[in-house]
């Protein structure tokens, strides 16, 4: 395994869309390959590590996973900071979950402070029977720019492929992550030396 | 020798002809070496890397036995030959004219004119009018300096041009490092050349032009089939600019501006000066007049002095006349005029200075406090701001009405803390001029301000220029405070006053008493004026986030005091309308508060009377009771700086990956969860759990089509809602029903602006600079703008700016970039600014000066031909279309006079002379007749040159001087 000096970088990336349609998943399937039914619906927001290899080179994800409820929204948008991709969910079996998108949208172009963050729509839940076609979904990512994946965090179906080219996707941006490694916080211990060498700390 | 590359002796076939170069002598091992570097130059295409100003220069080293030297080859190239890339031997395939001379000689020949000279990376070129040549110069220690040693350095540079087929020049630089003192020989061609100088610093031979043509003539030959020709420049310097043509935008003093504008506007200012402070106050910016103050432009004139250039390109000996006693070389009879105008290189900037003297404050780890010496809280006595107004009481105590409540506060003044009764001590900024910024700062103050703050931040100027507006809309990514408002104000006084008005020192005080002054608003629920209104953008810098911040915690407070007040209405009346929630309700409540259960809910649901309720909540009634189901008022999250939000990520984060960690982490954040639930249950009495969900998180509500009673649709939580312990069903459980009002707050303002203002208060000198550089710089960035757009002319301004000025200001705040990546965007923003701001004083400058000459044609025609120049930005010679007889050579001659008129040589204009050139320089060539190149012997069947320099006390001369080698 390699170690984390080896990193090339750490990304940091949202998962955001409607309460309920799977977003706590879709990050469980990716990170822990499980799936739990009984997931308990996520209060404000929950966050999860995990590395990935893109072409050879070892990407920390730090993933953070959002309450889709309209009461948190208020609470949410703060950890939208610095973000370099965003996982938009919806939820295949819902034409609801579908019809809302367009304000996560906007709240992700009004929070996000990196301007030209790479977003992803995903159609969740295909396992079950589906009220969204693929060809409308299709059509929003391509009218908002974003990349379109269907997936199932029940069946595994289309998860990791979703990260993995997010992923790459941001990596190949220019300007997006070339200078992260002096953004935020560290997520390894080693940390606290890095963070000395940033003059605001003197 | 007859190599031309160096032998690998050990690779060789045995069966080859053999040579032992075992033996070979040092200095047959320094030519060997040169021979090698020559004929690689040759083959070398033009690289981009090796091009400056359109001089490709390569540079190595050779050593001599122990003698290091640098053996550096210089050869112009065209922007043709740039672009093509084509290779220098490509290039040099000779252009067949008659007779076959080198490069070097068909220069000579060329009728292109000397003046004005290209740039160059080496004397020697302008010398000897070369383009193409090398040079030897010693490393060592000591220079070449022995002749013996010239001489064996030049039969080397000999037999390495001989062995190669190279047809330019080799220079040995003799003498000092200093001198520019330099030797050369050529060899190509059946041409034999000698480069020779002479350098004398008291000049003994006669100087004037006949005596230089006797020394040339001395030299080839005295009995000449052709006349010389003779190339003449004088140069004649003008050092002081009279006050008529001085440009210096120099603009008014910060204190005039503020004061004036205030006490004009009270009306108490003096008639006489008026009309004089109306008009500095109108160099100040037009756009942002009510907003920036940026100084901008140099103290001086940005040019130094004025060099004029008389020339006379061609002449031949027969019919000039230039000696001691008579001359025909008069300014008046140049044909040609040129002028250059020198740059002040110890010029003040002022916009450069302001950047600059912040970005200084970057290492003074030093708190405002050790600054002054003084702390901040010994002034935070009670009387602070209610007594001792001492100063202010003069001031017409106005009374203005506050946005959002109906109270009235006196004006927003306090003591300050250099308070004239207590302070032994001068304060850094006098109180007068304290005055004057707070009242810039918060122009709310004042009944009738001067500068008020626009009602919008986002208000477009009126720019002209496309330049300009592409430019503005690019600089809108800039995360600093928005256009004119308070923080931007701020940053740009406490530019100008560590610029001009007593730096740390002055820094350090302005800083406190913006401080004191917004707790005094705090203490008075003032908002702070120039400022968006709320949660902190956190797409500003972090100082507006923070004292946005502030203004939320004021706001809150303000709210609460209304509050306060309607209660005290209502208590006088006797009974509330039903929808207002007053008070009372709530005291009703408490007291069944404590029996609330589970167990009985329904039947104390009956007695409890619902608090906090918004509205109706669609036609949802609840479960239990039938009741129609009710949104509560509910607390709005806590507005967040980002700092904060960041050290709560950060928190957040080291909570750890695993599930315990999640739990901690929905257990951190499920405190807004409880509130709602607890305003849900006090505004829904009798309400369970499933009637939260259904309003909370529907899609958790899974309905069937049956209806119950009260018509709901029948249905259950979703599995999720339904796994016990759950966090969901945990809080629900532990919550209590309380309204929002008897909650504790989410966001603690009283608590939160006490934490802005003590940070405000523990900063660093550092601390303010890095505060303040975001909306520096951004405001510098606008002002160069802004200077452009007012030019009479289209003033490119560098594309790459804003991209850089964006890319600098997101290096502050909490997030921020490591000290030599800041300090690099930094240098390169800075540059950037003050390259602009050095142009546009130039450009002004010269318009003031020659207002006849077209500036735009000259700059055009500099891009068009810029392999002829310099990197100035104005051309090095301009060249005075119609001379002497111009307007613009009448104007430089009325430079002249004013400037001996201020030096008192002059008594009137009359007797004005241009008197003696400071410089001559004399180019004389001979050029034989067709007739005799290919016959005659000597010097005189060979083009020959000669050009020299004369000044007060040195005289420099530099011959080319060729023999034919093959004829014999």
């Amino acid at each position: 395994m390699a170690s984390s000096d080896e990193i090339l970088t750490t990304l940091k990336i949202l998962i955001i869309g409607q309460s309920g349609v799977g977003k706590s998943s879709l990050l469980l399937r990716f990170t822990d390959d499980i799936f739990d039914p009984d997931q308990p619906a996520t209060i404000g927001v929950d966050f999860k590590v995990k590395t990935l290899s893109i072409d050879g080179n070892l990407v920390k994800l730090a993933i953070w996973d959002t309450a889709g409820q309209e009461r948190f929204r208020t609470l949410t948008p703060s950890y939208y900071r610095g973000a370099q991709g965003a996982i938009l969910v919806y939820d295949v079996s819902s034409r609801a979950s579908f019809e809302r998108l367009e304000p996560w949208l906007q709240e992700l172009n009004t929070y996000a402070t990196k301007s030209n963050i790479v977003k992803m729509l995903v159609g969740n839940k295909i396992d079950k029977d589906r009220v969204v076609t693929r060809e409308e979904g299709l059509q929003f990512a391509r009218r908002h720019s974003m990349l379109f994946i269907e997936a199932s965090a029940k069946s595994k179906e289309g998860v990791q492929c979703a990260f993995e080219e997010l992923v790459q996707k941001v990596i190949q941006t220019p300007g997006l992550w070339e200078s992260d490694n002096r953004q935020g916080f560290s997520l390894q211990r080693g940390g606290e030396e890095a963070a000395s060498e940033s003059w605001c700390s003197c | 020798m007859k190599n031309s590359e160096p032998v690998d002796v050990l690779s060789m076939d045995v069966d080859d002809q053999f040579e032992d170069f075992t033996t070979a002598s040092d200095w047959e091992q320094f030519t060997a070496r040169l021979e090698q570097l020559l004929s690689e130059w040759l083959g070398k295409p033009v690289e981009p890397e090796n091009v400056t100003n359109n001089w490709v220069v390569i540079q190595e080293k050779v050593t001599f036995s122990d003698f290091p030297f640098n053996f550096s080859y210089y050869r112009r190239v065209t922007t043709a030959e740039l672009n093509d890339g084509s290779s220098i031997m490509e290039s040099m395939e000779p252009v067949n004219t008659s007779p076959s001379y080198p490069p070097y000689i068909l220069r000579m020949l060329s009728s292109e004119p000397d003046f004005p000279p290209c740039s160059t990376p080496c004397p020697v070129s302008e010398f000897f009018s070369l383009e193409e040549f090398a040079v030897l110069t010693s490393t060592a220690a000591e220079p070449v300096h022995k002749e013996s040693r010239l001489k064996l350095l030049l039969s080397s540079a000999c037999i390495a041009l001989n062995n190669t087929t190279c047809n330019f020049p080799i220079f040995i630089q003799y003498h000092g490092w200093n001198q520019n003192y330099y030797y050369g020989v050529a060899e190509s061609g059946g041409v034999r050349t000698a480069f020779q100088m002479i350098r004398l610093k008291s000049v003994m031979i006669p100087t004037y032009l006949s005596g230089l043509i006797d020394v040339f003539k001395s030299k080839i030959g005295q009995s000449l089939s052709a006349p010389i020709i003779i190339t003449a420049h004088f140069f004649y310097n003008m050092n002081a600019w009279h006050e008529d043509f001085t440009y210096d935008s120099f603009p008014p003093e910060l204190f005039d501006v503020l004061k004036v504008e205030h006490t004009e506007n009270s009306g108490v200012s003096g008639e006489t000066d008026k009309e004089s402070t109306r008009v500095s106050i109108n160099q100040w910016s037009q756009f942002y007049s009510q907003t920036t103050i940026i100084p901008f432009g140099s103290m001086d004139d940005p040019f130094s002095s004025l060099e004029l250039v008389c020339g006379w390109p061609t002449l031949t000996d027969d019919i000039v006349v230039d000696s001691s006693t008579y001359t025909d070389l008069e300014p008046e009879n140049s044909p040609e005029w040129h002028f250059s105008l020198k740059l002040d290189a110890n010029a003040d900037f002022r916009l450069r200075d302001v950047i600059e003297g912040i970005w200084n404050l970057n290492t003074e780890y030093v708190s405002i406090k050790d600054v002054l010496g003084k702390s901040i809280e010994d002034n935070e006595d009670t009387a602070q701001y209610t007594s001792a107004l001492d100063r202010l009481t003069a001031d017409p105590v106005s009374q203005l009405p506050v946005a959002g409540i109906n109270t009235v506060i006196g004006s927003a003044h306090r003591r300050l803390l250099y308070s004239p009764s207590l302070y032994s001590d001068l304060p850094p900024i006098s109180s007068e001029n304290i005055d004057a910024s707070l009242r810039f700062l918060f122009p709310d103050a004042d009944p009738n301000p001067s500068l008020p703050y626009p009602s919008s931040f986002d208000r477009v100027p009126d720019l002209k220029k496309d330049a300009t507006i592409n430019f503005w809309e690019n600089l809108q990514g800039v995360k600093s405070a928005p256009i004119g408002s308070l923080v931007w104000r701020l940053a740009t006084l406490i530019g100008n006053l560590h610029a001009y008005n007593g730096g740390n020192m002055a820094v350090a005080h302005m800083w406190t008493e913006f401080v004191l002054e917004l707790r005094y608003r705090l203490e008075k629920s003032t908002l702070i004026c120039g400022l968006e209104r709320g949660a902190p953008n956190s797409n500003s810098c972090l100082l507006n986030q923070k004292l946005q911040m502030l203004n939320c915690c004021i706001e809150k407070k303000i709210a609460r005091a209304e509050k306060e007040n309607e209660k005290n209405v209502s208590e006088d009346v006797e009974f509330a309308e039903p929808e207002q929630e007053s008070e009372d309700d709530d005291e009703f409540f408490d007291c069944d508060d404590t029996i609330n259960s589970n167990a009985n809910e329904i039947a104390v649901a009956k007695f409890v009377k619902p608090t906090g309720r918004l509205r109706k909540c669609g036609r949802l009634r609840l479960l239990n009771t039938g009741e129609p189901m009710y949104i509560p008022i509910t607390q709005d999250p806590a507005p967040l700086t980002e700092d904060v939000v960041e050290e709560q990520a950060k928190i957040l984060v080291e909570l750890g990956n695993d599930a315990e960690g999640s739990e901690m982490r929905a257990k951190m954040m499920s405190a807004s969860l409880l509130s709602d639930m607890e305003a849900f249950k006090a505004a829904n009495p009798g309400a369970i759990l499933e009637d939260f969900v259904r309003w909370y998180s529907p899609r958790d509500w899974i309905e069937s089509d049956d209806i119950d009673k009260f018509g709901n649709k029948i249905g259950e939580l979703s599995a999720r809602m339904k796994v016990p312990g759950n966090l969901w069903i945990d809080v629900w459980s532990t919550a209590q029903s309380v309204p929002v009002r008897r909650q504790k707050r989410l966001f603690d303002d009283t608590r939160e602006a006490e934490k802005v203002l003590h940070w405000m208060g523990n900063q660093t000198l550092s601390d303010i600079c890095h505060l303040l550089f975001p909306c520096i710089v951004h405001a510098a960035a606008l002002k160069v703008a802004e200077e452009a757009e007012k030019l009479s002319l289209d003033y490119q301004l560098p594309v790459n700016l804003p991209q850089q000025v964006s890319q600098l200001s997101r290096c502050f705040g909490h997030i921020c970039g490591s000290a030599s990546e800041t300090n690099a965007a930094k240098n390169l923003v800075l540059s950037s600014l003050s390259r602009c701001e050095g142009e546009i004083t130039q450009i002004r400058s010269f318009q003031h000066k020659f207002p006849s000459i077209d500036l735009t044609k000259i700059l055009k025609a500099k891009q068009e031909h810029k392999e002829t120049y310099g990197p100035d930005f104005l051309p090095k010679h301009i060249k005075i279309e119609g001379g002497y007889r111009s307007d613009v050579g009448k104007t430089i001659r009325e430079i002249f006079i004013k400037e001996q008129c201020v030096s008192h040589l002059l008594e009137s204009e009359n007797e004005f002379k241009f008197g003696k050139p400071a410089k001559r320089v004399f180019v004389l060539k001979y050029i034989p007749p067709k007739s005799i190149a290919n016959e005659s012997v000597g010097y005189l069947c060979l083009p020959q040159r000669m050009s020299c320099l004369v000044k007060e006390d040195l005289f420099v001369s530099a011959g080319t001087f060729s023999l034919r080698t093959d004829l014999g």
